[in-house]
């Protein structure tokens, strides 16, 4: 079997998929801070102003990838569902919901960040054009995600259902990637435009929000693992595993087919 | 026609849904009359300067359209969830994104269709321009179906739960806003002498897209709801 | 304008939030594990299988 699907049918059991997030989180949380460390140190302290923005554009660093990864993790919280739904496989359902709150973390940095972005640039701390009011709505679909998956009794089916609202809100993402272009066939144009990260953007610009880009995807691992760990330790309580974990011996359990010794 | 085909379980269960509908008229009459309370509302609280209000005329019925349909959201998977029904209609060996499609169309037909027809008069009151009757009521003919299906689909999610009433409205409003702003959007272009096509276009797409898919996300959420 | 408060708020924003999940995703194990070790020494001290 190829190695990468062995690999994944693995991680479908909790006690492999706990000791693997176990052993890989502390690099996921450090090596994020460190890359944000040496990114914000070359973005905010060494790249040049630019010519028509001044300082403020020094928010991008974290603008921009906390706006991708709101996205992103949106969709990776679909693509859990999906696999929830079809396969029913426990990792995937505890995965997506495990990404919920970094992701709305992540949105309502991006709209905070853009807000306070707006002020100096624009002269507005918000406006109502196609891509703010679709990130918004993004945040509410985090909200409905996590408060669906709060509302079910059963957790199992509280994670597939809410998965499967990730799947319908998915809508959502092409909405906020193409609604800037829509937006002009219905409405004025605005005076107040948001533009499109240009492509022509200076490489000492570039290289920190990149870099950003890679710190944001490496903490987000390291959140859902993290939470990914106290779900599957919280559904797997009755067995042997989590109680060598909590430090209780082992005892014979139904799960088991023999006892084993005390 | 054949006892036992798909189609007759779905048009039996749409007679059912209509028949039940048409013995609690009074009580289907209830988003009509929801729509026009708030539709009032608005002169009152804005006051009732006729160029201010005629030019938030459009958007003013919209919001009132979408928030009118969901009163009878809550109560579109309920009932049968509660009495068994629901467990019954998805082990029935009918296909079940069927049943939910003809569940969902009667709720049009008992909720989106009324309302769509009454919106020419909801838009006469607060004084929409005349010119753009028409694309409101086309906007509102593309736009009240899609939302009873992205409503139904959010209703199936929270069957589940026992109070659901204020999550269900949290979990369908941000789904709804392509809708609301494409469809506002057409009666503007037209109060304003544009063009409403584009918009028109979009909530067509839009349909198109959510006919085939939004039943099969209904049954999902049903058969997670009942697993 | 000075733009560098609204550049200081920025990242304050940007920090504070993911502390707050930091702390949400780092926090409840000692709780959780220590929650199933009371769990079980009350079953064993009621006698019934734990």
């Amino acid at each position: 079997m190829n190695r990468f699907v062995l690999w994944f049918h693995r991680m479908g059991s909790p006690p492999t998929f706990y000791a693997f997030a176990e052993r890989w989180r502390p690099w996921f949380l450090w090596s994020a801070l460190a890359i944000t460390a040496v990114a914000l140190y070359w973005g905010l302290a060494r790249a040049p102003d630019d010519y028509l923005q001044g300082d403020s554009f020094r928010i991008i660093y974290i603008h921009v990838p906390s706006a991708w990864m709101g996205q992103f993790i949106f969709l990776a919280m679909a693509i859990c569902g999906f696999v929830a739904i079809v396969w029913r496989i426990k990792i995937a359902e505890i995965m997506g919901i495990a990404s919920a709150p970094v992701g709305a973390a992540f949105t309502a940095i991006a709209l905070a960040t853009g807000s306070l972005w707006g002020r100096p640039t624009w002269g507005t701390y918000w406006v109502w054009d196609a891509r703010l009011t679709s990130t918004l709505v993004l945040l509410f679909l985090y909200f409905g995600v996590i408060g669906l998956y709060r509302a079910i009794e059963d957790r199992r089916k509280a994670a597939r259902a809410a998965g499967l609202l990730a799947i319908i809100g998915l809508v959502n993402i092409p909405i906020i990637q193409y609604s800037v272009y829509w937006w002009n066939t219905l409405h004025q144009p605005s005076s107040i435009k948001v533009t499109k990260m240009s492509s022509t953007i200076d490489p000492s610009m570039l290289w920190p929000l990149l870099a950003m880009a890679v710190a944001t995807k490496l903490y987000y691992a390291w959140s859902a693992l993290s939470r990914a760990q106290l779900m599957v330790l919280e559904m797997e309580s009755g067995k042997d595993w989590v109680r060598e974990l909590a430090g209780l011996p082992r005892v014979a359990s139904p799960s088991t087919d023999t006892p084993r010794e005390a | 026609m054949r006892p036992g085909t798909p189609s007759t379980a779905a048009l039996a269960l749409l007679r059912r849904d209509l028949l039940l509908l048409w013995r609690q008229r009074a009580d289907a009459l209830n988003p009509l009359l929801f729509a026009l309370m708030v539709a009032t509302l608005f002169p009152l609280a804005l006051g009732p300067e006729a160029g201010m209000l005629s030019r938030v005329a459009g958007g003013i019925v919209w919001v009132t359209v979408v928030l009118a349909n969901l009163l009878s959201l809550d109560a579109l998977f309920r009932g049968d969830a509660e009495d068994g029904s629901l467990d019954q209609l998805a082990v029935s060996g009918q296909p079940l994104a069927l049943l939910a499609g003809a569940r969902i169309l009667a709720h049009w037909l008992g909720t989106g269709l009324p309302l769509t027809l009454v919106a020419p008069l909801l838009a006469y009151m607060l004084g929409l321009e005349r010119a753009a009757l028409p694309v409101l009521v086309a906007a509102l003919a593309l736009g009240t179906p899609l939302l009873s299906l992205v409503g139904a689909c959010c209703a199936a999610l929270t069957v589940a739960m026992r109070r659901s009433g204020i999550l269900l409205a949290l979990l369908v409003l941000p789904l709804t806003v392509p809708v609301l702003i494409f469809g506002a959007g057409a009666v503007e272009a037209a109060a304003t002498g544009g063009d409403p096509s584009a918009a028109l276009l979009f909530l067509a797409a839009g349909l198109a897209l959510a006919l085939p898919l939004a039943p099969l996300g209904c049954a999902a959420a049903i058969r997670i709801g009942t697993a | 304008m000075d733009h560098w408060p609204f550049i200081y708020a920025a990242y304050a924003v940007f920090f504070i939030l993911l502390l707050a999940d930091a702390i949400g995703a780092a926090s409840g194990r000692r709780r959780l594990l220590d929650g199933l070790r009371g769990r079980a020494v009350r079953e064993q001290r009621r006698g019934g299988t734990p």
